[in-house]
């Protein structure tokens, strides 16, 4: 008996070292758990950044000038023939392409949310756990903002409570089956993510998501969001940080294919690697499709504005690098806006919209209420984000940021944001014509077909 | 020493067997015995019933004895045995268990007396213990020891000694004088199915089996002009597919009764003298060295392996054979034998073959050069010439309203393009006339008849307590692509030696060398044979390398952006002379095994064993070669002419252990009850490490590299340039690293009742560091039983016609590790690293959707057989059923992208293989110089999917209640004599009520096959008429359908690609026969039999111009190629002689006057016909593939 004891016992010993025996950690591989593992999940998507391969957070390219070719600044009418079977007619042809990007952005959520949830109190207190956490944080709240502005109607202000918002996934779950959450829960969501972020105040520029950069899309949601004192605000800061710049300084901003200068905040393309091919061959098919006359006609000032020669040639062929940049005029104008739309607050609106005219234009006449051009009855954009009728102001201040911000992602939302205008394209002898549900992507049909209740956007 | 041994070996016992053993004791009190007048045969046989002990004893002798009458109540055998013999001239003794009786008298006629001393082996030179060595003439007798070793000591006039077995032929052998070393060989009875069954834990015999097994015995190996194992396992066994491939070197793809998992592994498991193959590679993954740098050949298989060192294959089909492999055995186990040495004189042993393989006999029929140009005219004629004259009297301005398509060299020349530009009508004419007289036949070019060959020479022997076995083997096989080649060298060494009675050990240590040469082509060569146009030439009148001047350009003829040529153009034959690859794999395995009887009954054996291999790569793409000018540095811009060569180079190692032990106990309870229980347990494990480096500007004359760097453009230095340089540098080279590590607990219980029961169990667990903790062990088990049905005494009246009957049923329980996946959040790291300018970090990436529930996948399997004899088994054969369920089988579930994920691996799906083998082997004459024998198998597989979780109900070609691979698509009605295309049948349950309806894929799909054949097997032929013998062996695949893929590389896509927006506006193509682009390369020469018009119908559909005026015949007609495939299916059944072999063994009596003990000749043909329907080149490898072609080997052995 006693024989048969000690046999088991050793025999028992025999499996537990076993168990050791079995216990090896696989090579170039791991179960992420503490900062500096997590941070390697940042740094992947911080790399595409980096190095332009990034078509999710940021954009590159290929993606900007995808952007360009579904709104209204270039003709899509007039593209060489040849170029035609590469250049998008219209957001319809690449309509099914959103699910892919709907699938991207919440594989980056995952990674933050894994981050946010997993990080040990202890990392909290040191200073790479804090990178790490912030970055996610923002980087969280950027993905939402972006879910927000493709897959939500544009914002209303009082039903925004009604409002379809996008699945809120706020930790790591195989299981989870999340509905669609009402609009302002995502906004609330996203704000709540930044100010996190921004209260972990880092700096560190290998992060790319500095306080500046959170601050910068707390102020952009809050600005979609139709918070125009909290818009005000929070770009305020950020012009007194990073103050506009003119002339040569403003021309290099633009032009440098890489590099951060001037008073970008966040760029893609911060290095030069295996992308460069693809960023060349855009740049030259982009060529292809001219700059629309009515967008060239909005440069009144002709050369005396700076970024008349900057954005096209005399052929009306694309000089600006398709880049997509935060920045601070994109702050200046929201502050001019927030101010029209408070009402009563037109001489400020004014002011910051001379800001930065003065900035780009010279010789420079200040707007005044009363030598504010005319509302074009032919423009495209018809009614302001509250659905209002364009005052001169408004529309002043909406083809100023047109002209500004032109190849840097950011006139279809603008159209989307004010009204939804429809419009057409003419190829191959048929009619595209971007109806008013296009500007809301559809989610992916797999996650309408396997989430009972699951909504998908009007129209698909 | 011994006692040291001992105690290690009972501590050993102690720590690992918790189960008590008792022991019989045979001499207990157990006989009673009451008979009266009974003769002795029948007393002795008493004994034997009640104490389970052996006798030997001469029947004559003991029939003789007819009168005993005896009455003893529990009393030792001996009382019982001294009772029975007193007053008889016979006595008794014990030897090794077993009691022989014998004549007193010869014992006390000590006169003139002789020593007969020798060894009693079986054929194998294993050898005998227990054999009944018998002098007939004085009734005596002693058996043999645990080593078949006997010694008799006998009166000068004995004449004879007999020799006698269970299940060998019984042997008398004259005797004269002294013999001090008498070797006696015994062989099987004729028929006797009982041989050993080496499964790779154990040894048993076939009577003792319940599981699937079927062994391939050394004759399929030996001499063989094929020069791998796996390939030569082609068609011999039922229920074993095997698909090869004629690439030399490359292994097989080997199913045992069908496939069971999704993304698994399906794989047999390759066990070789016990030892499971394990010499996985880690894969390399870096954006900068392309897929094709490494050279894959040798890692998987087992290349390694000489089919001349091979003594046996066992292959286990069932999971009662397989459930003690545990969770590597789900794809069935193979288990190699090599063999060893026997007791006796050196014999050396020296064959050699010489093969010549021959070029692809089965023609592509297609067109010449006159053929393809006037086919091209024809094409020009019809889509380009009208609308051509219109551009050429066009103004400037209005060119660019019309299109042609510029179609072959007749289209360049007719339209003027590129270096036809401005020739006059007669001097285009006399340009293609001039190449219609000049024809290259593309396969004639690459391909070659080859020359192969391979010797083997061994040496083996032994004496007393050891034996041993060497032998060293060549053999090299020239490709059938120029420039392709595979060698390989073996050396194996094995010595056996029993240092103690009871002790014996081996060691085994075997070394092969493999090298795989070829070029290193971005340009696979099948499929330029194939497509190159015939006009194309190889070389220029100077000798120069000629450019292919069609192959790459329909893009650019016809007017899309193209990446550049390079300037010296292409040429096949300078990428066949200028890049290389070349793979060297080195293998060197060490075993050493131990069996100590620690009693009679209780066995202990252990195996260790250590491999180690090492894998290394070479790829050069020279200078002047397409490759190079494909893979330069990513800074070179389109426009740069400058080429540079390459070198890409990767050293992988692994090193992998084994170590097992196990106890064995047999125990015979009483005659009527045996049994025999093993335990143990197996740990091993793997490293293995690759290291890589790409060099670009390789020079190979000095070996070394100089890279080169961006054109200058000023003179400051770019710093994000320079950082962009440095990345590309870093992923030039690295390293993987992988290891794994299992431990297993396995035990066997085999139970034999009355020798016709069987009943067997074997159970396995076996642990991974590739799952969580929870999941960490799985069990396998198997029960088994096997009933002999003519051992039944109601059966005995059959036994004239029967002489084997035997049912076997099992079922088993196996898993199988799905290592793609892991249950946990996994985090790899990229191999690169992202570069600030401050810093480099690491970065990684969750690539799977973690499972915490993930588990093993499951086979339960069931199976039924019958085994067969007549006429003492000259006819005999196995009958067998199966069914296999797998569940739990890993496939992917698609899940809400809001997990961040878009799929997840689960447990979900169900696969079921059932299927019937049959195989039949007959000896259908005998006589003293003629035999002639003959083996037929068959087995037919049903798979099917069973569960399939997916919520869109497909996951690639899987469809749930349909087999794996299963092919869906349209079926032909034929060509629609109105429009000129396909018509696809609808189904019976679509519902059309619009036009769109018409063209919706979901009313055409028809389930039209699988391309996995459901029937396979093979066959041979054997006769042999005095000293020749003729061989012929066969195998055959029914049912398999597939949709022949051999795509043209260019098409109206090539000219399209990278669009996707503007559809619409062209019509659509069908298949690739409507494509007219396809035929800017070459194409079959029955194309021209197509149709034209309603009255002009023909094999093919009418050719449509993508770019020409829209015919919308898309508009109502199914255009999707997933109908329109079906009209690409082909059956790809065939049946194929894979051997025809003569051979001649020259008599020995001629012989021994040289001192030569055999001496035999060989001829044989490989692949000889091949009986099939399909219309490409190999209906086993179809596609542009390397085909298995006829070959024609001659071959010598000599033994001395």
């Amino acid at each position: 008996m006693k024989k048969i004891l000690i046999s088991a016992l050793i025999f028992c010993l025999l499996l537990s070292s076993c168990s050791e025996f079995l216990d090896l950690k696989p090579y170039g591989r791991t179960i992420p758990k503490t900062a500096d593992e997590f941070s390697a999940l940042l740094h992947k998507h911080l790399g595409d950044i980096d190095y332009g391969t990034d078509a999710v957070i940021v954009g590159n390219a290929s993606n900007v000038t995808a952007y360009a070719c579904y709104a209204d600044n270039l003709d899509a009418s007039l593209t060489e023939k040849d170029f035609r079977k590469v250049l998008p007619n219209y957001i319809g042809t690449r309509i099914n392409s959103f699910q892919g990007l709907y699938r991207n952005l919440y594989s980056r959520i995952r990674d933050c949310n894994i981050i946010i949830n997993r990080i040990t109190e202890a990392d909290k207190s040191t200073s790479k756990g804090q990178e790490v956490l912030a970055t996610a944080y923002t980087m969280r709240a950027i993905c939402y903002y972006s879910l927000i502005q493709h897959y939500c109607e544009p914002f209303e202000k009082g039903s925004s409570n009604d409002q379809l918002g996008v699945p809120l996934v706020e930790s790591f779950d195989m299981e989870a089956r999340p509905l669609r959450t009402g609009l302002q829960n995502v906004i609330n969501f996203v704000i709540d993510d930044l100010k996190k972020a921004i209260d972990l105040n880092i700096s560190k520029e290998e992060y790319r998501f500095t306080v500046d950069v959170s601050k910068a899309y707390l102020a952009r949601m809050y600005f979609w969001a139709e918070d125009w004192t909290n818009a005000i605000a929070v770009s305020k800061e950020i012009l007194s940080k990073h103050p506009l710049i003119s002339g040569e300084a403003y021309v290099t901003m633009l032009t440098d294919r890489y590099n951060k200068k001037g008073n970008v905040l966040l760029r893609s393309y911060i290095f030069p690697g295996t992308s460069d091919l693809s960023y060349e061959s855009v740049e030259s098919q982009i060529k292809h499709r001219p700059a629309s006359k009515d967008f060239v006609d909005l440069f009144v000032e002709k050369e005396a504005d700076i970024r008349y020669e900057l954005s096209f040639n005399s052929v009306r062929q694309n000089q600006k690098n398709p880049c997509a940049r935060v920045r601070s005029a994109e702050f200046c104008l929201i502050i001019a806006e927030s101010y029209a739309h408070l009402g009563g607050k037109d001489a400020e609106s004014l002011e910051w919209l001379n800001k930065l005219r003065e900035n780009r234009i010279s010789p420079f006449v200040p707007y005044t209420m009363f030598n504010l051009p005319k509302v074009d009855p032919d423009y495209i954009i018809k009614k302001d984000a509250e659905d209002k009728n364009l005052t001169s102001l408004m529309y002043a201040i909406i083809t100023e940021r047109q002209k500004e911000l032109y190849m840097e992602k950011d006139r279809f939302f603008e159209l989307k944001r004010n009204g939804r205008p429809t419009f057409w394209v003419g190829a191959n002898g048929l009619k595209y014509v971007m109806e008013k549900f296009l500007y809301t992507t559809p989610l992916p049909k797999s996650d309408i077909d396997i989430v009972n209740g699951l909504k998908q956007n009007k129209g698909y | 020493m011994q006692k040291t041994l001992k105690l290690f070996v009972l501590l050993c016992l102690q720590m690992c067997l918790v189960t008590s053993i008792s022991y019989a004791d045979n001499t207990q009190k157990s006989i009673s015995l009451s008979l009266r007048n009974e003769s002795l045969t029948k007393v002795l046989s008493e004994i034997r019933k009640q104490s389970g002990l052996s006798f030997i004893f001469n029947e004559k002798a003991t029939d003789k004895v007819n009168n005993i009458s005896i009455n003893v109540n529990n009393v030792t055998y001996r009382e019982a045995l001294d009772k029975c013999l007193r007053g008889t001239s016979l006595s008794y003794k014990v030897e090794n268990s077993i009691i022989v009786i014998f004549s007193k008298k010869i014992k006390k006629e000590p006169e003139k007396e002789k020593f007969i001393r020798g060894v009693v082996v079986d054929e194998s030179g294993e050898p005998l213990p227990g054999v009944a060595v018998v002098i007939p003439e004085k009734m005596f007798g002693v058996s043999t020891d645990i080593d078949g070793k006997f010694e008799v000591k006998v009166s000068s006039s004995v004449k004879l000694i007999e020799f006698s077995f269970v299940g060998m032929q019984t042997l008398q052998l004259p005797v004269s004088k002294d013999f001090s070393d008498m070797r006696v060989v015994m062989k099987m009875k004729v028929g006797e199915l009982d041989d050993v069954v080496v499964t790779g834990y154990t040894q048993t015999t076939r009577r003792k089996i319940t599981g699937s097994v079927a062994v391939v015995n050394r004759v399929a190996f030996e001499n063989k002009s094929i020069p791998t194992v796996d390939r030569l396992l082609q068609g011999q066994v039922a229920g074993v597919s095997t698909v090869s491939s004629g690439r030399p070197g490359e292994s097989a793809k080997i199913r045992i009764r069908g496939t069971n998992t999704l993304t698994g592994n399906a794989e047999p498991l390759w066990v070789i003298d016990g030892v499971a193959l394990q010499k996985d590679i880690p894969s390399i993954a870096t954006s900068q060295i392309k897929a094709g740098d490494f050279n894959n050949i040798f890692q998987t298989g087992v290349g390694g392996v000489n089919p001349n060192d091979i003594e046996s294959v066992t292959v286990l089909k069932d999971a009662s054979a397989t459930a003690i492999y545990g969770s590597r055995a789900a794809g069935g186990v193979i288990v190699v034998t090599t063999k060893k040495g026997k007791v006796g004189e050196m014999s050396v042993n020296y064959s050699s073959n010489i093969s010549v393989t021959l070029k692809p006999q089965r023609s592509a029929r297609l067109m010449n050069s006159a053929e393809k140009l006037s086919w091209e005219q024809e094409l020009w004629n019809e889509f380009s010439a009208e609308e051509y004259e219109q551009w050429n009297s066009a103004s400037k301005e209005d060119k660019k309203n019309y299109y042609f398509p510029i179609i072959g060299i007749t289209g360049m020349v007719r339209a003027g393009k590129e270096q036809f530009e401005g020739m006059s009508k007669e001097e285009q004419d006399r340009y293609l006339n001039d190449l219609s007289n000049n024809s290259t036949d593309w396969f004639d070019e690459l391909f070659r008849n080859s020359v192969s060959q391979s010797h083997y020479l061994s040496v083996s022997g032994g004496k007393g307590n050891y034996n041993y076995y060497v032998s060293g083997g060549y053999s090299d096989n020239y490709g059938l692509v120029k420039n392709t080649d595979y060698s390989r060298y073996n050396f194996n060494g094995k010595i056996n030696i029993r240092p103690l009675d009871n002790i014996s050990l081996g060691f085994i240590f075997d070394m092969a060398k493999q090298t795989s040469n070829g070029p290193s082509m971005s340009v696979n060569p099948f499929e330029y044979a194939y497509f190159a146009n015939p006009y194309e030439k190889l070389y220029n009148s100077d000798g120069s390398y000629a450019s292919d001047n069609t192959y790459f350009n329909l893009k650019r003829v016809n007017g899309g952006y193209d990446v550049p040529q390079p300037e010296n153009g292409f040429n096949i034959m300078r990428e066949m002379n200028e890049t290389s690859s070349r793979a060297d794999n080195m293998s060197t395995n060490l075993k050493f095994n131990l069996t100590y009887h620690l009693t009679e009954k209780l066995q202990f054996s252990g195996l260790v064993s250590y491999s180690f291999t090492n894998n290394e790569t070479e790829n050069v793409n020279g200078k002047q070669s397409y490759a190079a000018y494909k893979d330069r540095l990513p800074f070179e811009k389109t426009r740069s002419k400058r080429t540079y060569g390459s070198i890409t180079q990767s050293a992988a190692n692994n090193s992998s252990y084994s170590a097992r032990g196990q106890f064995i106990y047999n125990d015979n309870l009483n005659e009527d009850n045996k049994y025999s229980f093993l335990v143990g347990t197996e740990i091993r494990g793997q490293k293995a490490e690759s290291i890589y480096t790409k060099r670009y500007g390789y020079d190979p004359v000095t070996g070394n590299s100089s890279i080169p760097i961006p054109v200058k453009t000023g003179d400051k230095i770019d710093y994000t340039q320079l950082k962009a340089y440095a990345d590309m540098v870093d992923g030039l080279s690295g390293q993987a690293i992988t290891e794994d590590r299992f431990a297993s607990f396995y035990s066997s219980l085999d139970y034999h009742l009355m020798d016709k029961y069987v009943a067997s169990f074997s159970f396995r667990t076996d642990g991974s560091n590739n799952f969580g903790s929870n999941q960490q062990f799985n069990p396998t088990w198997s029960v088994g039983t096997a009933w002999h049905i003519l051992s039944e005494p109601f059966m005995e009246k059959l036994t004239d016609v029967l002489s084997t009957l035997t049912i076997r049923l099992a079922t088993g329980y196996t898993g199988n590790i799905n290592k793609s996946i892991y249950p946990q959040l996994m985090m790899y790291y990229d191999p690169s690293f992202r570069k600030t300018d401050l810093e480099t970090y690491r970065m990684g990436s969750i690539r799977n959707a973690p499972n915490p529930n993930l588990r093993w996948e499951k086979t339960m399997d069931y199976k039924a057989s019958i085994s067969y004899g007549f006429l003492d088994n000259r006819i005999s054969g196995v009958i067998e059923s199966y069914y296999r369920r797998s569940i739990d089988v890993v496939t992917n579930v698609t899940v809400p992208t809001s997990t961040g994920f878009s799929s997840q691996s689960f447990n979900t799906s169900e696969i079921e293989n059932k299927g019937i083998e049959f195989s039949i082997n007959a000896q259908l004459y005998k006589s003293d110089d003629l035999r002639i024998n003959s083996s037929v198998n068959f087995a037919y597989n049903q798979n099917k999917l069973l569960k399939y979780d997916s919520p869109t109900g497909a996951y690639g070609y899987n469809y749930e209640g349909y087999p794996l691979g299963s092919v869906f698509g349209g079926k032909v009605i034929g060509i629609d004599p109105e429009t000129g295309i396909y018509k696809f049948k609808l189904r019976s349950d679509a519902v059309i009520n619009r036009k769109a309806e018409l063209k919706n894929t979901n009313n055409y799909l028809f389930y039209l096959g699988t391309s996995t054949a459901p029937y396979t097997g093979g066959f041979s032929f054997n006769a042999s008429y005095k000293s020749f013998t003729l061989n012929i062996g066969g195998s055959y695949s029914i049912g398999a359908n597939i949709i022949d893929d051999l795509r043209s590389p260019v098409s109206y896509q090539t000219i399209e690609k990278g669009t996707g927006n503007t559809q619409s506006q062209y019509e659509s193509i069908p298949t690739k026969y409507n494509d007219i682009f396809v035929s800017h390369l070459n194409v079959r020469k029955d194309v021209v039999d197509r149709w034209i018009n309603a009255d002009h119908t023909g094999k093919y559909p009418r050719l449509i111009n993508y770019f020409g005026d829209k015919l919308f015949l898309d508009s109502y007609n199914p255009t999707y190629s997933s109908v329109t495939r079906g009209a690409l299916l082909e059956n790809v059944s065939y049946l194929k002689v894979n051997n025809i072999s003569l051979s001649y063994s020259v008599p020995a009596d001629y012989l021994e006057r040289y001192h030569i003990s055999s001496l035999g000749f060989n001829f044989s043909v490989s692949n000889l016909f091949t009986f099939t329907n399909f219309s490409g080149i190999d209906p086993e490898n179809p596609g542009a593939n390397y085909p298995t072609t006829r070959s024609i080997s001659f071959g010598v052995n000599v033994g001395f």
